[in-house]
């Protein structure tokens, strides 16, 4: 049975039970007022005959007819309220008493009328004093009738109350007994629901604490078959719903823990591989290191060997150059024409021998970021004339003419001997590749720079060639002559400029002639090194 | 006839300058280090000093200071004999007190024009 049917039910069986005990109430208060009713009809009816007793007397005094009148009223009165009073109770006893008084007074009536009428006609004495003594008789017996009528409505009276106080009591018992079985049958269905419903409830409550602690696949089981069976039914969905999410977390979790070992586990592999990269990189450091001080060494030596080779392979070749030249001078005597040409290809050859020297020297220096640049101020002009009388003689002998197009002075501030080692370079190769015609220096001072073009009429450089000009050891193939050269010239000079902080840039026109440009900054700058 | 004191330790270099020297009519006094070139210097009192910068023991340009720190009347020209490829002797010379270089390799044609100017500027 559902819980809410229950509690319908009894709530209608406690107010019918009031209602029931309602009901009673009214009926015993009925019952009394009926009782009541009777001893208050019975009390005025006493009443009534103690006055009726009263009026008696005063007829029997004053014998007049009024109050003979007064009484029969009264007496009709009376008779009313016994009548009254005789629909509820039994009253055989009062009636005759009470009719027999009614019988007593119409005698006293009648025997005073028959002693009015023996006055009247005179009768003697001793008559009339029979109808005395009899009218005394008679009221005498009134008397006494009426004192027992009295007596008799109080005694009724009296039992009327009595008997109102009997069915009191029992009343009241009655209620009382009435009253504690409801209130005893109340409380034990009340008992017995609630117990009901808190057991069900005490029984969710367990099933609640248990999946509270843990016991999640815990079946809550309610023995009644109401609304807290729907409850638990619904509770144990739920958890069922509920175990499979934590089931799913579970096992995501589960998933979780794993994946995080094996990255912990990756982590520590990692971990342990950095160490050892670390202690291999620490060893690798330590032999890079060691080789290091080896390449120092090595290019210490390699610098000893430069600085060594300069000297050692220069002086020879300087003696014969020296020699050669004191011996065509004629110093040590005569020398033939034939000796002459020969001497000086030797002399020439031993000059070529020592500018290959030279530029590989200045190679490895470049290359190796060891050239010492010696900056100074000086005047640009004044070096180019220099330049210019050095060449007098080459220029003599192939017939060319060199103009040279300067300001009066230029001063500047760079490496005057790297300078003029690439202006000598310049010339030198004009000088190599024209055969006729003209060369021309022309010094051109801008804001910041200055620019020295060497022009000639020489046989030109085809365009595709232009671009493997500076390359190291590009010779550009000469048709005709083949004219001695290191090879590196336009190589050496282009990185010198670059360290200079200048460039050079060539333009040529094959067979027409080509121009060389230098451009130097007036100020060399420090940072360009 | 000029005195001229060379110090060179290379021999082929020295018979070449002295051979050149000695033909245009030149006293040359010969000095194979600096040490002995710093004694005949300051005892012969040449008009003219060649000074290798390559030499050993002291370098050419330590003799150089040090003939200039000893010298008396001032000015003794110093040429200088400085590689080509050793950029740097030039200037390292004037800067110890030369008065001049020559640039090997020396040139028989245009050596003596070369020194001919230090005896003019004197």
């Amino acid at each position: 049975m559902k819980i809410r049917t229950k509690l319908y039910a009894s709530a209608i069986l406690y107010i019918g039970l009031i209602s029931i005990l309602t009901l009673l109430l009214l009926f015993f208060s009925f019952r009394e007022r009926e009782e009541l009713d009777k001893s208050e009809l019975v009390n005025e009816f006493a009443k009534g005959i103690a006055e009726l007793s009263i009026l008696t007397d005063e007829y029997i005094a004053y014998k007049e007819k009024r109050m003979g009148q007064q009484w029969q009223w009264k007496y009709v009165t009376l008779s009313g309220i016994l009548e009254k009073a005789e629909e509820l109770i039994e009253l055989h006893i009062i009636r005759s008493a009470f009719e027999s008084l009614n019988n007593s007074f119409s005698f006293l009536t009648t025997n005073y009328r028959e002693m009015q009428e023996l006055i009247r006609k005179n009768v003697p004495k001793e008559e009339l004093e029979r109808t005395i003594l009899l009218e005394k008789r008679v009221a005498a017996r009134m008397r006494m009738e009426t004192q027992k009528l009295i007596t008799l409505a109080f005694d009724v009276a009296e039992n009327s109350r009595q008997r109102i106080n009997a069915i009191q009591q029992r009343e009241n018992i009655i209620l009382i007994f009435l009253s504690i079985s409801i209130i005893l049958f109340v409380a034990a269905i009340t008992v017995r629901i609630v117990g009901g419903i808190t057991k069900c409830i005490d029984e969710l409550i367990m099933g609640a604490e248990r999946i509270g602690r843990g016991q999640l696949d815990y079946h809550i089981q309610v023995t009644a078959k109401d609304e807290t069976a729907v409850l638990a039914n619904t509770f144990n969905e739920m958890m069922k719903k509920i175990a499979g999410m934590i089931e799913r977390e579970r096992e995501y979790t589960l998933k979780l823990e794993k994946e995080i070992v094996e990255r912990k586990q990756i982590q520590e592999e990692l971990r342990k591989t950095h160490d050892e990269l670390e202690v291999k990189v620490e060893e690798r450091t330590k032999e890079l290191q060691s080789a290091n001080l080896k390449l120092q060494e090595l290019d210490h030596l390699k610098s000893m060997f430069i600085a060594s080779m300069s000297h050692e392979l220069r002086t020879p070749i300087n003696s014969i150059i020296g020699f050669t030249g004191i011996i065509l001078q004629g110093m040590s005597g005569e020398v033939s024409e034939e000796q002459r040409k020969q001497l000086s290809l030797v002399k020439n050859s031993a000059n070529h021998l020592l500018d290959l020297i030279n530029d590989v020297i200045d190679i490895s220096k470049i290359e190796a970021d060891r050239v010492e640049l010696y900056i100074q101020e000086f005047d640009l002009s004044l070096l180019v004339q220099e330049i210019k009388d050095t060449f007098t003689i080459a220029l003599e002998k192939k017939g060319l003419v060199l103009l040279l197009e300067k300001p009066p002075m230029l001063l500047m501030e760079s490496d005057e001997r790297r300078t003029k080692q690439i202006l000598v370079n310049f010339i030198s190769n004009a000088i190599k590749f024209t055969y006729k015609g003209e060369i021309k220096i022309t010094i051109v001072k801008n804001d910041k720079t200055v620019e020295i073009s060497v022009r000639d009429s020489g046989i030109g450089i085809k365009k595709e060639d232009l671009d493997k000009l500076f390359n190291a050891f590009s010779r550009i193939p000469n048709p005709g002559k083949i004219e001695e050269g290191t090879g590196l010239g336009l190589y050496l000079s282009n990185k010198i400029a670059g360290l200079l902080g200048g460039d050079i840039t060539a333009e040529s026109e094959f067979g027409k002639g080509s121009v060389f440009t230098l451009t130097l900054p007036l100020e060399y700058k420090e940072e360009k090194v | 006839m000029k005195k001229i004191l060379v110090i060179e330790d290379n021999e082929t270099n020295m018979y070449l300058i002295g051979f050149i020297l000695r033909k245009h009519k030149y006293e040359v006094i010969e000095a194979k280090t600096g040490e002995e070139g710093i004694e005949l210097a300051l005892k012969e009192r040449p008009d003219l000093i060649i000074m290798d910068i390559q030499l050993p023991g002291i370098d050419g340009l330590e003799t150089t200071r040090r003939i200039r720190e000893s010298e008396i009347d001032g000015g003794i020209p110093i040429i200088a004999l400085t590689s080509y490829a050793m950029t740097g002797d030039r200037e390292r010379a004037s800067k110890a007190g030369c008065n001049g270089y020559i640039e090997k390799p020396i040139n028989p044609d245009t050596i003596m024009s070369e020194i001919k100017k230090y005896f003019l500027n004197k």
